[in-house]
C-alpha cells in the first residue's frame, strides 16, 4: 500500500478555513433569523458578482460595469416571470443565458480597444441598461420597477420546500450558487486556461508570440463573468422581489470593484469571497448606525487601507498566506540574484 | 523558405526600414547585423506581424503564402516564433509555466512532454531551476529560458532578437554554441545582432542594414574579410 505523505503545511491551513466556511452552512440550523440570515444571503448575491470582476481583472481588463449584468440578469428573470408568465427555474436559467449572452456581444466588440477605454465603455454601458430599464416602460415598467414573485415550491415526496415559508430554502440554494460559481472559477483559475488569461495580463506581445489571440481569450474571460453575474443579478431580484432601474447602478458596480480588490485579485475564488462577505455584513450593520452614509464611508476606508498597507494588487487574502508562512516559520520569498553572472 | 519583398515600415511618417528585401532558405542561418536603430528589430517584428509593413509597400511571404497583414497568433501558429529582446519572461510565473506557454499552439500533450524533455537536456540548468519565478533567474538562465520556450512550440523558423545582449563574454559563448545546436537540428534561424562578429561567426549568410537600408549582403565568409565590416562593425 502506498503511504500517503501529509503535508501539514497545506493541511492546517486548509482545516482552519473549512471552520467557517462549515459554520456559514450550518448557520440556519442555530438561528433562522430572518434578518441575520438576509444578511448572508445578500453578500452571496455580491461574492459571485465579485468573482466574476476578478475574472476579467486576470486577463487585464477593468471593467466598471458589472453591476450592469446583475441588472441584466434580474430584469431577463424577472420580465419572463412577470410578462411572459414563465415559471421561476427556466427563467432563473433564461437569466444567465441572456447575461451571457449579451457578455459575448458587448465584450466582442468593447474589448477590441481594451484597457481605460474599455473601463469608460462599460462604465458607460452601465449607465445605458439603467436609462434602457428606465424609460422601456412597456416593458420594464419604468422607475417602478417589476416584482418578480418566489421560486415556485419545491416537492420532494411528502416533504416540500417552500420558499415563502422562510428564507431557509434562498439560504442553501444561496450557498449552492456560490458553491457552483467557487467550483468553476477554481478549475479555470488552475487550468491552462486561467495560466493563458494571466500570461495576457502581464505581457500582451509576449503572448501573441507565443500564438495566443488576446481578444479570444479576453471575450471568454468577460462573457463567462457574464453569465454567473447574470444569475446573481437574477437571485437578487427574486429574492428581494423587486427590480428598479436604480438598485444597480455605478455605484454598484464600484462596490463588486471594491470588494474584489480589497479581499484580494491573487485568488479569483478566495479573495472576492472574503471582500465581499466582510464588507457587505459591515456595511449593513454599519448603515443601521444613525450616521448618515456611514457605509460609503466603509468602503472607501477600506480601499485606501488596502492601497496603503497591500500594495501590488495583494488584498486581505494575502495576509491569510502571510499568516501561516509566519506561523510554520517558512523564509520570506526573498529575491536573492544569484553571482554566475 | 522567408521571403521579404521591399518591404516599407513606418512610425508615424518616419521610415524604419526602407525597401528592404531579404531571402531565408529553409534551414538556413542568417544574421542581420546593423547599428542601434538601423531597422534591425523592426524587421524582425515586422516578420511576426507586431508592426505593419506599409500598405502596397512591400510583400512577406512564408512557404510561397503572403504573412504580412495577419495577426501575430496567426503568424505564429504557422511555425515562426521570436525569442524577443531582453530575455523577456513572465516575472510572476515559474518557468515550467513559461515553458508550458510557449507550447501553447501544441495541442498534443504527449508532444508537449517529449517537447520539454528535450528542451531540458538542451538546458541541463533549466532543469532544477522549473518551479522558480522567472524574475528569480539571473540574466543567463532567464535568456535560457526564452530560448526553451521559443523551442517548446518546434518552430519552423526562430527569430532571435539580441540575445546575446547585456551576457558575460562566458555566457555569450555558451549560448552561441546552443544556438548553434539548434540551427544543426534543422531549425531556420534569423539572427538579429549587434555583436557583429558573434552573428558573423556562427550564420551561414549575412545581411548589414544601415539606416533601414539594405548596405550590404553576402556569405559570413566574406562579410568578414570585408573591409567596410571590419571598420564599421568588427572594430578592427
Amino acid at each position: 500500500m502506498m503511504i500517503k505523505y501529509i503535508d501539514w503545511k497545506v493541511t492546517i491551513p486548509r482545516i482552519v478555513a473549512a471552520v467557517p466556511i462549515a459554520i456559514l452552512v450550518f448557520i440556519p440550523v442555530f438561528s433562522t433569523s430572518r434578518d441575520t440570515l438576509s444578511i448572508i444571503i445578500l453578500s452571496g448575491v455580491w461574492v459571485i458578482a465579485a468573482m466574476g470582476f476578478a475574472m476579467i481583472l486576470r486577463t487585464g481588463q477593468f471593467s466598471m460595469g458589472q453591476a450592469a449584468f446583475m441588472a441584466i440578469g434580474g430584469y431577463a428573470s424577472a420580465i419572463l416571470t412577470v410578462k411572459m408568465g414563465w415559471s421561476f427555474w427556466p427563467s432563473f436559467f433564461m437569466a444567465g443565458v441572456i447575461s451571457g449572452i449579451i457578455a459575448l456581444i458587448i465584450g466582442s466588440v468593447v474589448l477590441r480597444v481594451g484597457n481605460i477605454y474599455f473601463s469608460i465603455i462599460t462604465l458607460s454601458f452601465g449607465e445605458i441598461v439603467r436609462i434602457l430599464a428606465q424609460n422601456l416602460e412597456g416593458i420594464t415598467h419604468g422607475a417602478r420597477g417589476l416584482i418578480p414573485p418566489s421560486p415556485e415550491p419545491i416537492v420532494l415526496g411528502s416533504f416540500e420546500i417552500n420558499f415563502d415559508a422562510s428564507v431557509v430554502p434562498y439560504y442553501y440554494f444561496m450557498i449552492l450558487l456560490v458553491a457552483i460559481t467557487s467550483l468553476v472559477f477554481w478549475q479555470i483559475n488552475r487550468s491552462r486556461l486561467g495560466g493563458t488569461f494571466f500570461s495576457l495580463a502581464a505581457n500582451q506581445i509576449l503572448a501573441e508570440h507565443q500564438g495566443i489571440y488576446l481578444m479570444k481569450y479576453r471575450v471568454i474571460a468577460f462573457t463567462v463573468a457574464g453569465i454567473f453575474t447574470g444569475f446573481a443579478g437574477a437571485f437578487y431580484a427574486h429574492f428581494l422581489e423587486i427590480i428598479t432601474p436604480y438598485m444597480l447602478g455605478l455605484w454598484e458596480s464600484i462596490q463588486i470593484m471594491i470588494m474584489s480588490i480589497v479581499g484580494g485579485v491573487s485568488s479569483l475564488v478566495a479573495g472576492p469571497l472574503v471582500g465581499a462577505v466582510l464588507l457587505k455584513v459591515l456595511s449593513v450593520y454599519l448603515s443601521r448606525l444613525p450616521v448618515y452614509g456611514i457605509h460609503a464611508l466603509l468602503f472607501g476606508g477600506a480601499v485606501v487601507l488596502v492601497l496603503v498597507f497591500l500594495p501590488k494588487g495583494t488584498g486581505l487574502i494575502d495576509l491569510w498566506k502571510k499568516f501561516w508562512r509566519k506561523v510554520f516559520n517558512e523564509p520570506e520569498w526573498y529575491e536573492i540574484p544569484s553571482i554566475d553572472e | 523558405m522567408l521571403e521579404l519583398k521591399n518591404i516599407w515600415v513606418y512610425y508615424d511618417k518616419n521610415p524604419a526600414v526602407r525597401d528592404l528585401s531579404l531571402t531565408v532558405n529553409k534551414g538556413d542561418f542568417v544574421t542581420i547585423l546593423g547599428a542601434n536603430g538601423a531597422g534591425k528589430s523592426t524587421t524582425l517584428n515586422a516578420i511576426c506581424g507586431v508592426v505593419k509593413v506599409k500598405k502596397g509597400k512591400g510583400e512577406i511571404f512564408f512557404k510561397g503564402k503572403k504573412i504580412n497583414g495577419l495577426r501575430p497568433p496567426k503568424i505564429a501558429a504557422m511555425g515562426i516564433i521570436q525569442v524577443p529582446e531582453g530575455r523577456k519572461l513572465w516575472p510572476l510565473l515559474t518557468v515550467q509555466e513559461n515553458l508550458k506557454l510557449g507550447a501553447y499552439l501544441q495541442k498534443d500533450r504527449q508532444k508537449m512532454k517529449q517537447n520539454m524533455e528535450k528542451v531540458l537536456t538542451l538546458f541541463p540548468d533549466l532543469k532544477d531551476k522549473l518551479h522558480a519565478k522567472g524574475r528569480m533567474l539571473s540574466g543567463g538562465q532567464q535568456q535560457m529560458a526564452a530560448i526553451a520556450r521559443g523551442l517548446m512550440a518546434d518552430p519552423e523558423v526562430l527569430l532571435f532578437d539580441e540575445p546575446s545582449l547585456g551576457l558575460s563574454p562566458l555566457l555569450r559563448q555558451h549560448l552561441a554554441e546552443i544556438i548553434k545546436e539548434i540551427s544543426q537540428h534543422g531549425t531556420t534561424i534569423v539572427l538579429v545582432e549587434q555583436n557583429a562578429r558573434l552573428g558573423l561567426m556562427l550564420a551561414s549568410y549575412g545581411y548589414v542594414i544601415e539606416n533601414g537600408e539594405l548596405k550590404l549582403q553576402g556569405k559570413t565568409s566574406d562579410l568578414l574579410k570585408d573591409e567596410n565590416v571590419k571598420k564599421a562593425y568588427l572594430g578592427v
